[in-house]
């Protein structure tokens, strides 16, 4: 049947509907797939193996099924093979960047490094984006690790970082009890306020509100992991990475954005496999919890999970059987928030040397992110020096993953 | 040397300095009377110790100092008083090393040798130019070289780009590496131009040593090969920004000489220096001297440029310049954003994390409280904690606010016991006594009667950490 254009408009909108709904075709005009509205990044710092993780290669490495015909992974991670439908691995990610901070902040910003120039980093760009209301939750939120803050787009969008939960919940519990101490500030502050009209003044008046306004939020309940059950808490893993994850998890129920938690000791120059089976340990069951967890809650389809790190490692051993920097060829694991599970984007041949198939650039993955958002990925900021400063660098979103 | 002949050369010094001070003074009533604005009163004595003590010492000054000034406020005597301190050479050094390096060591190389070795250059007035020179021409190993330290930062994969960028930001106050992926957007500069300036540096590299150790050597068959870097398709012969040419081999003593003798170098630390007592370049922010960011008052940085040059580039004397202009001892009261650009009014500015560090130990005398060895472990874990976002940023901006709601949180939770086990004091406080230590002044009666009905549900010590957080002591003003 062909419907056209003419057609269409011939119809007043009520009898579009009837009309649609009649032909079994109301989600020619529904939203094509869910939006994200919040992302969870579980960042694996020192740069992860593919080929032991994701895009296993080589008679060392043995490979498991998974929920998705389409994927086999490591066998170090079983739970997180269950939830494999749930989840898209790109295996075609390539950048020019092995050096760590270098490419931390590539991967953190969608830009590569420049020594002295600061880009916004994702999380802020989520923040900002999402919606102009003053920001009273925290919208960028990091556990652990990086802090890649806001560059031009302003503190508020700045990351809240989060070094250990328990402690962060000490420091409200006590700000809670210091009520008083807002209070006087605000009285004592009103002449000196009141006697200097200055920006940066009222940058940091609006920064002691937002810590005050922040004790009447729900965020610091949804600090307090110890509102979870035993058997939650168990699932995800008694450790900082596993608690991490399931603090983003009630971190994006109390309405932030975008979380990062980190993961350390992926830098495996020595003891390659040892150190990734260990890696792999505490990995496995957060990474399946959190997906089944989100899934259970009704948020998976608002919330995309990107798991990466900054590179991937040598398809060959070194002499001390370890792996090193290897940005050319490597993966990155994604799902929820309305990019759908259980493919492949790209592959890399027999060996994991090159990408062979649909390579993957770092503002791709960007603007794959930012297009789930639904934010125009073609939008441009003007930085302190009036400089142009597009939102992505040139790039295209990943057919693959398109719903 | 004769008792009269150092009175005479004082006097002729004091002449100098006081004609230097007047024609800042003059540059900017003309700018004022242009733009129709009215420059503000002259500060309180309290006012210019606070500020003046902050901008050369990186601290407050004591109750004790705030007292003896009160009695007897030579402003002038202050000045040379706060010059010729340890601490003042301290500071600046802190400040510099920042600014040349970030705060995280890098690749191999170590900050804090780096921060000793620029004390030791104040220490011996050394002219600025020199010091930039021994940093721009360091080689052999960081552990004798200190300068070597800064090279090596900016070397991270042998290629001369990123120290390009680096010391045109930095000793030019030019935004160069924009120019390295497509030619500047507004300014002449093209992307020859960059790699032609870079490659001044195409000789040099950087050696691994050990752990915290490399070396810095210049290779003589790089220096003669081309350099081709990818960007620009074809060789980049070095060439500095004016069209000279180096003339040997020695690449990097010539781009010193040419870099040092070129009039930029003397606007951007006149520039750098101005915006280190008022939180504000004439160019601003400072590394971005561009044809779409011009001066606010031209002329007057034209004469600073002139100052330092004549002052052979002597960054306390040029300091001792400013701090003595009625410009710099304005009051910040009434203040607002129009003025406060053209400096007919005090700035409210950010302490650096140092800054903040310092004033917190003033504060609660932690020495004092804690002997040196542990002070010294406190300051050192508050001042990281106070760095910690902007640990791997690049520091050329050193006053900007870098503030975040993290930062808020914590301080607002800092309890004088956690800190030195001991409560603030071991003397008696008063609210009359917590206002000179933290604020240099007395309280108002409104303040004093808020501060008396908090009083009655919290300690005297309770006031004093709240106050620690007031924006009036978390600014330079």
């Amino acid at each position: 049947m062909c419907l056209s254009r003419r057609h269409f408009l011939g119809l007043g909108a009520g009898g579009f509907f009837a009309f649609a709904a009649r032909h079994g075709i109301a989600d020619l005009f529904a939203q094509d797939a869910p939006k994200a509205k919040s992302c969870i990044v579980l960042w694996m710092s020192g740069g992860p193996s593919q080929l032991d993780t994701f895009d296993p290669k080589g008679d060392s490495v043995k490979s498991i099924e998974t929920a998705s015909k389409e994927i086999r992974i490591a066998e170090s991670l079983p739970r997180t093979a269950k939830a494999m439908s749930k989840l898209s691995v790109i295996r075609s990610m390539t950048s020019k960047e092995g050096d760590h901070q270098r490419a931390t902040t590539f991967l953190h910003t969608g830009r590569p490094f420049v020594e002295g120039v600061a880009h916004p980093s994702s999380g802020a760009i989520v923040s900002r984006e999402i919606s102009s209301k003053p920001v009273t939750v925290p919208r960028y939120v990091t556990i652990g690790g990086n802090a890649f803050g806001p560059a031009f787009l302003g503190e508020e969008h700045g990351p809240f970082t989060v070094e250990d939960p328990e402690q962060a919940l000490n420091t409200l519990r006590q700000l809670e009890s210091r009520r008083a101490r807002f209070k006087l500030l605000q009285d004592l502050g009103q002449e000196f306020e009141k006697a200097h009209d200055s920006d940066l003044l009222k940058r940091r008046e609006g920064l002691v509100d937002r810590t005050a306004a922040l004790l009447d939020t729900p965020f610091p309940k949804a600090l307090d992991l110890a509102k979870e059950s035993d058997a939650t808490r168990d699932a995800y893993g008694r450790n900082r990475f596993g608690q991490g994850c399931l603090l983003a998890r009630r971190l994006v129920e109390g309405g932030t954005r975008f979380v990062e938690v980190e993961l350390g000791g992926w830098d495996t120059h020595r003891d390659n496999a040892a150190l990734v089976k260990q890696n792999c340990a505490t990995l496995d069951p957060a990474i399946a919890a959190l997906v089944d967890d989100l899934e259970k809650r009704a948020l998976l389809d608002s919330t995309m999970v990107l798991w990466m790190g900054e590179f991937g490692r040598t398809p060959a051993l070194n002499a001390d059987k370890g792996r090193d920097h290897y940005p050319k060829a490597f993966s990155a694991v994604l799902g929820g928030g309305g990019i759908p599970g259980g493919r492949v984007i790209g592959d890399t041949g027999r060996n994991g040397v090159d990408v062979t198939k649909d390579p993957v650039t770092v503002p791709d993955l960007f603007a794959t992110m930012f297009e789930r958002f639904g934010f125009d990925i073609t939008k441009k900021y003007h930085d302190s020096a009036g400089a142009v400063v597009k939102m992505v660098e040139e790039s295209s979103v990943i057919k693959g993953l398109k719903a | 040397m004769g008792g009269s002949e150092s009175v005479m050369r004082r006097l002729l010094l004091v002449l100098l300095l006081a004609q230097g001070a007047t024609s800042i003074d003059a540059q900017l009533e003309d700018l004022w009377r242009d733009k129709s604005v009215t420059s503000a009163s002259r500060s309180t004595d309290g006012e210019f110790l606070r500020r003046v003590t902050l901008d050369l010492t990186g601290t407050i000054p004591t109750e004790d100092e705030l007292t003896a000034f009160l009695k007897k406020p030579d402003r002038a005597a202050k000045i040379d008083e706060l010059l010729a301190l340890p601490r003042c050479n301290a500071f600046l050094a802190e400040c510099f090393s920042l600014s040349l390096y970030g705060f995280d060591d890098k690749f191999d190389t170590q900050r804090g040798p780096l921060t000793v070795w620029l004390r030791g250059q104040f220490e011996k007035s050394e002219p600025y130019d020199r010091i930039v020179t021994r940093l721009l021409t360091a080689s052999g190993g960081n552990d004798a070289n200190p300068p070597a330290n800064w090279v090596g930062r900016f070397l991270p994969n042998n290629q001369p780009e990123e120290i390009a960028v680096k010391v045109s930001r930095t000793f030019l106050g030019v935004r160069l590496g924009c120019a390295r992926c497509h030619d500047h957007p507004f300014d002449k500069w093209t992307q020859e131009d960059f790699y032609s300036f870079a490659a001044f540096f195409k000789a040099t590299t950087r050696g691994y040593v050990a752990n915290g150790r490399v070396t810095i050597d210049d290779d003589l068959g790089r220096a003669k090969a081309a350099y081709k870097p990818a960007m620009l398709k074809k060789a980049a012969p070095p060439r500095f920004l004016n069209g000279a040419e180096p003339q040997t081999m020695a690449l990097r003593d010539e781009f010193a000489l040419f870099l040092t003798s070129n009039r930029q170098f003397a606007r951007a630390i006149a520039n750098r220096l101005w915006y280190h007592c008022f939180g504000r370049g004439i160019v601003h922010p400072i590394d971005n001297f561009s044809g779409k960011n011009p001066a606010v008052a031209p002329k007057l940085l034209e004469f600073l440029a002139d100052e330092i040059i004549r002052l052979k580039f002597d960054v306390k004397a040029f300091l001792r310049l400013i701090t003595n202009s009625k410009t710099y001892q304005l009051t910040s009261t009434g203040g607002d954003p129009v003025r406060e650009r053209l400096f007919a009014v005090a700035a409210v500015r950010p302490l650096t994390a140092a800054q903040s560090v310092s004033a917190l130990d003033r504060a609660l005398q932690l020495d004092a409280a804690l002997g040196r060895d542990e002070a010294a472990k406190v300051r050192d874990r508050i001042g990281r904690y106070f760095m910690r976002n902007a640990a791997e940023e690049d520091l050329t901006n050193l006053f900007e606010f870098r503030e975040t709601i993290g930062d808020v949180m914590l301080r607002m939770t800092f309890d004088s016991q956690r800190i030195t086990g001991k409560g603030v004091f071991a003397q008696k406080l008063d609210v009359d006594r917590v206002y000179r230590i933290l604020l240099c002044r007395a309280p108002s009666a409104k303040e004093k009667a808020a501060c008396e009905a908090f009083l009655k549900k919290a300690t005297i010590d309770e006031l004093f950490m709240t106050l620690l957080n007031s924006h009036e002591f978390s600014f330079n003003h």
